[in-house]
C-alpha cells in the first residue's frame, strides 16, 4: 500500500523537477542574482529539514516515549536526504560574492561595524566552515541512522552519552550554519538567539512533514498512545503543538528584545521585513505557524481525526516554508514581488527532486540500509 | 427526615454495570455510580457530561490576560503617562510578557476554584455518606445511587426493582 502510494508520486515529482530545474536553468542565464536569491530559500529550506529530523531523533533517544517510537521511520527517510540536500547549495557557492554582502566586490564600502567581522566573514573561511559542518552532519547522520535502527527494545538504552555528545555537535554546527548563511545576508545584524530559533524551525518543519507522512500511511488516530484512553495521534499532535510553541516563544523573544532595544542595526530586519509587501507574508505566517495550529490542537476532536491531522500539519509545514522564505528572501529580493517565479522555479526544482528522493526512500525502508554498509558518506 | 435517594450494594462491577444499564432503560436519569476503581464505560452509560472545567479554565485565561492588559494600559496612558526612549506609550510587545502571565495565573485560579466548586464546595459532604452500607468499615462494594428528585422515583417501587437486580443491601439515604 505504502509502496504502491509513494512510487506512483515519484514521476510526478521528477515532472516537476524538471520543469523547475529546466526555468531555473533559463534563470541563470537571464539573470544570475535574482535566480540565486530564489534559490537559497528553497535550498535552505529543504536542508533544515534533515537536519531537523537528525535533532529530533537524537532528542528522542535521550527521553524515549512512544510518540518517537512511532514517527521514527519517516524521520530516519528524511534524514537519508541529507546528502541531497547538502548538494542544493552548491550552486550557491562559487557566486557567493551575488548573495552576501560581505562578499561583494563593493565590501569596503560597508560600514566600520561590518568591516570588523571580515576576519570570520571572508570566502575560505566560510568555505571551511561550511565543509567541517556537512562532514559532521554526514557523520552524524550515518550514526544515528544506525543508532535508531532496532525498532524497538533494545533502541536507545545505553547510547545516552553517545546521543548527548551527537546533540552538543549537532547544535554546535547548526549555530554555525544558522550564521553563516542566513545572519550573515545582512551581516550587521546580530542576534544571539537566532541559531536556537532556527534550530527550532527545522525541528517544527521537519516533525510536521514526516507527521504527514505517518499519517497518510497509517491510521494513528486510533493507534494506542503512550496512556490508556490516549489515541497515539493525540500524543504526536501534542509534541507537534509544543514545538511550534517552542518556535512561536523563540520568534516573539527575538522580536521583543530588538525591538525594545530599537537600534538601527538591529531593527532594519525587522523594518525590511515588514515593508514592500513583506508584512503580508509575515502575516501569513503567524497565521499558518501560530494562530491556526495553536487554535486547531486545543481540539481534542482534531487531534483525534485523520483529516484534521493531515490538513494540521499541511498548514504547519506550509508555515514553516514561509518562515524560511520571510526571513531569507527581503534582503535579497532585487525585483520585489515580481521575481517570484524565480521562487518557484526554484521550490519546484529543488523541491520536486528532494521529494522523489525521499519518496523513493519512504518506499523502500530497507534503502535505507545503503548508509550503513560503509563510511563512504562520512 | 428528607429523603434524599437510595443506595443499592452490588458485589462486583458486572452486576453495577447491568444495573445501570437497566434503570437508564426503564427512564431514570438521575443516578449515581460508586465503585472501588474504575470502570470503564460507566460514567457515559450513566449519561455523566464532559466536564466543562476547560471552558471555565480558558475563560480565566482570556479574563486574566485582558484584565491585566487593560491594566497596563490604564497606568502607562491615561494614570501616569511615561515617555520611556521614545517609544509609544501603547507599547504592546512589552506587556504581552506580563498579559501572557496574568493568563496563566487565570487559568490556575479558574482551574483551582473551578474544581472547587464543580465538587459543590459549600456542601460540607456528599449525601450518600449518611448512609451506613457506604461507611468506611462497610465499604468496598460497587454502588448505585437513584435520587429522589429523579422523575421516575417512587420509593418503594425503585427499591424493589434495585433488589431485583440482585442488589445486595438497598439502603434509604436521608438528605
Amino acid at each position: 500500500m505504502m509502496r504502491l502510494a509513494t512510487e506512483r508520486l515519484i514521476l510526478p515529482a521528477l515532472a516537476v523537477a524538471a520543469a523547475g530545474l529546466v526555468l531555473c536553468a533559463a534563470g541563470l542565464a537571464f539573470d544570475l542574482r535574482a535566480m540565486l536569491a530564489g534559490w537559497l530559500p528553497a535550498a535552505l529550506f529543504l536542508l533544515g529539514l534533515p537536519l531537523g529530523a537528525l535533532t529530533i531523533l537524537m532528542v528522542h533517544g535521550l527521553t524515549g516515549g512512544r510518540w518517537g517510537e512511532a514517527i521514527r521511520q519517516p524521520l530516519r527517510g528524511l534524514v537519508t536526504t541529507l546528502p541531497l540536500a547538502l548538494l542544493l547549495l552548491l550552486p550557491v557557492l562559487p557566486r557567493l560574492d551575488l548573495v552576501f554582502p560581505w562578499a561583494s566586490a563593493d565590501a569596503a564600502a560597508l560600514p566600520e561595524t561590518v568591516r570588523l567581522k571580515f576576519s570570520y566573514l571572508n570566502v575560505p573561511f566560510f568555505l571551511l566552515r561550511f565543509a567541517a559542518c556537512a562532514t559532521i552532519w554526514l557523520v552524524l547522520a550515518w550514526r544515528v541512522l544506525d543508532w535508531t535502527t532496532t525498532d524497538s527494545g533494545r533502541g536507545s538504552a545505553g547510547r545516552g552519552k553517545a546521543y548527548a555528545a551527537g546533540l552538543i555537535a549537532h547544535g554546535l554546527t547548526v549555530t554555525i550554519f544558522a550564521i553563516d548563511w542566513m545572519l550573515s545576508l545582512e551581516p550587521e545584524f546580530s542576534s544571539t538567539i537566532y541559531a536556537l530559533l532556527e534550530a527550532s524551525a527545522e525541528v517544527v518543519g521537519a516533525y510536521a512533514l514526516a507527521m504527514t507522512v505517518l499519517c497518510a500511511n497509517r491510521s494513528i488516530e486510533v493507534m494506542p498512545g503512550g496512556e490508556e484512553d490516549v489515541a497515539l495521534s493525540e500524543d504526536l499532535a501534542n509534541m507537534l503543538f509544543g514545538f511550534v510553541l517552542l518556535w512561536a516563544y523563540l520568534s516573539f523573544m527575538q522580536w521583543l528584545v530588538t525591538w525594545g532595544g530599537d537600534l538601527p542595526n538591529e531593527i532594519r530586519w525587522y523594518l525590511i521585513r515588514s515593508s514592500n509587501g513583506w508584512q503580508y507574508l509575515l502575516w501569513l505566517l503567524i497565521a499558518l505557524q501560530f494562530a491556526i495550529p495553536f487554535a486547531g490542537l486545543l481540539s481534542r476532536d482534531l487531534k483525534r481525526s485523520h483529516a484534521g491531522l493531515l490538513w494540521i500539519c499541511g498548514i504547519v509545514l506550509a508555515g514553516h516554508y514561509v518562515d524560511v522564505l520571510w526571513r531569507i528572501r527581503p534582503p535579497l529580493a532585487g525585483g520585489g514581488v515580481t521575481a517570484f517565479w524565480c521562487d518557484l522555479a526554484a521550490l519546484a526544482g529543488a523541491g520536486g527532486l528532494w521529494l522523489a528522493l525521499l519518496l523513493f526512500v519512504l518506499g523502500r525502508p530497507d534503502g535505507i540500509g545503503f548508509w550503513r554498509r560503509g563510511p563512504a558518506h562520512g | 427526615m428528607r429523603l434524599y435517594g437510595v443506595i443499592a450494594a452490588f458485589a462486583d462491577p458486572e452486576a453495577l454495570t447491568e444495573a445501570v444499564r437497566t434503570m437508564r432503560a426503564r427512564g431514570y436519569r438521575r443516578m449515581d455510580a460508586f465503585s472501588p476503581f474504575h470502570v470503564r464505560g460507566l460514567a457515559e452509560m450513566l449519561g455523566m457530561r464532559k466536564t466543562r472545567l476547560p471552558w471555565a479554565i480558558l475563560g480565566g485565561a482570556v479574563a486574566g490576560a485582558v484584565f491585566v492588559y487593560r491594566l497596563i494600559l490604564y497606568s502607562v496612558e491615561i494614570d501616569y503617562p511615561l515617555n520611556v526612549g521614545g517609544r509609544p506609550l501603547h507599547s504592546w510587545p512589552a506587556f504581552l510578557v506580563i498579559a501572557f502571565e496574568a493568563a496563566i495565573l487565570g487559568a490556575a485560579l479558574a482551574a483551582f476554584f473551578g474544581g472547587l466548586a464543580a465538587n459543590r464546595l459549600p456542601e460540607y459532604y456528599h449525601p450518600v455518606f449518611n448512609a451506613t452500607s457506604f461507611t468506611y468499615a462497610r465499604g468496598g462494594k460497587f454502588y448505585l445511587l437513584v435520587e429522589a428528585a429523579d422523575p421516575k422515583f417512587r420509593k418503594g417501587v425503585t427499591k424493589g426493582q434495585l433488589t431485583r437486580l440482585g442488589a445486595e443491601t438497598v439502603e434509604e439515604v436521608e438528605a
